[in-house]
């Protein structure tokens, strides 16, 4: 209230009666008596810290119980497929068989992520360099060899007059 | 009326269900909800709007709740809820198109205004001769509530705001976007109407507020 402005002055007699007059319970047919409890039922999960997340509220046991379905369901499906094919294999198909197994690799190698793809060609290719280096490229010569010559000389051993 | 012990609950209370407290929330409900009805059917006098506006109310304020984590009471937060449930019931009418009682001052025609003044007048002189400590209690309270319907709609919202919702004269300056001044001489208008209407000529004891 600024400095210049009247004090605005009540009367309490009046004030009392409007009090009473105007009280909320006073207003025709009163307030209704489950209002609070029909607001308190529909706000309270909209409080502050009661949004929950989608695993929150559905709860670490039905998400543990979720996963293992799926897991089930791959391994189930996994184990038709290999059924399948071999199915096919047996009854001599072995073209079909062949088929049949190279269009689920595909589907298997479409399904991986690439980054995986890139890592598993990349072991691959270092499987291969070490296979090569350990093979002396004429088609005889093993490491096996030059592995006795070094047992030879670790134990003092000729095992030449074999 | 100020800042109060109510106010200062008011606004622990407020900070508790900020950070999601069921009880505290509870206690805001109870506390306000039967205020902002009375109020809302004050305005309008339909129970089934006055209820659903006042859910209204109360769902924009747990959407707002998180606004009001570390809030300091400074008596604002009464105007704030008085006014969505104001502004709630505006909008509701005019999206209604329904012929309910106008809420804002002015709206009424001269013609109107004019019955009005008439009324008072008949009014003060029905109990002019009657004192109002004379009476009983209960029929002085009926005669108050046929004296606050005759005032024109913004004295009645003034009333109704002050002595209904329970808000002091700066409250209800914030919850009508008026100024301090213009809802004290509004309000004064009408404690003048009220007691002309109820033949209290004498000067009254008065206080200062």
């Amino acid at each position: 209230m600024s400095q210049n402005q009247k004090p605005f002055e009540t009367d309490p007699h009046v004030d009392a009666l409007l009090d009473e007059a105007l009280a909320p319970d006073a207003i025709p047919g009163g307030v209704p008596g489950d209002l609070a409890d029909r607001i308190v039922a529909q706000t309270e999960d909209k409080l502050p810290g009661q949004r929950r997340g989608v695993i929150t509220r559905i709860g670490p046991q039905r998400i543990r119980a979720v996963a293992a379905a799926l897991i089930v369901a791959a391994s189930i499906g996994l184990v038709l497929t290999g059924i399948s094919i071999f199915h096919e294999i047996n009854s001599n198909n072995w073209k079909a068989g062949y088929i049949t197994l190279q269009a689920e690799m595909d589907k298997m190698l479409k399904g991986l992520p690439t980054h995986y793809l890139d890592q598993e060609i990349e072991f691959l290719d270092m499987q291969i360099d070490q296979f090569a280096s350990a093979y002396d490229g004429n088609g005889g010569s093993w490491s096996l060899e030059d592995e006795i010559d070094e047992y030879e000389v670790r134990f003092g051993s000729d095992s030449s007059m074999f | 009326m100020g800042s109060t012990v109510g106010d200062e609950r008011t606004a622990a209370t407020l900070a508790l269900a900020a950070r999601g407290n069921e009880d505290a929330w509870r206690e805001l409900v109870n506390s306000f909800a039967p205020r902002v009805f009375a109020l809302l059917m004050r305005q309008c006098a339909d129970r089934e709007l006055s209820d659903e506006i006042t859910q209204t109310t109360f769902v924009k304020l747990v959407t707002q709740l998180k606004n009001f984590e570390g809030y300091e009471e400074r008596g604002r937060f009464q105007p704030w809820l008085f006014r969505i449930a104001i502004n709630s019931l505006r909008d509701e009418m005019r999206r209604r198109q329904r012929q309910a009682r106008p809420t804002d001052f002015g709206q009424r025609s001269a013609e109107e205004q004019r019955d009005s003044l008439e009324t008072q007048v008949h009014l003060a002189d029905d109990h002019a001769v009657s004192p109002l400590t004379q009476a009983e209690q209960g029929e002085q309270v009926e005669l108050m509530q046929q004296a606050v319907a005759r005032l024109p709609e913004a004295d009645q919202q003034i009333l109704h705001l002050r002595h209904t919702a329970g808000m002091s004269f700066p409250q209800i300056a914030q919850t009508l976007e008026q100024p301090l001044g213009t809802v004290l001489s509004r309000g004064h208008r009408a404690l003048t109407k009220l007691k002309k209407m109820l033949g209290e000529h004498d000067e009254p004891e008065s206080k200062a507020v």
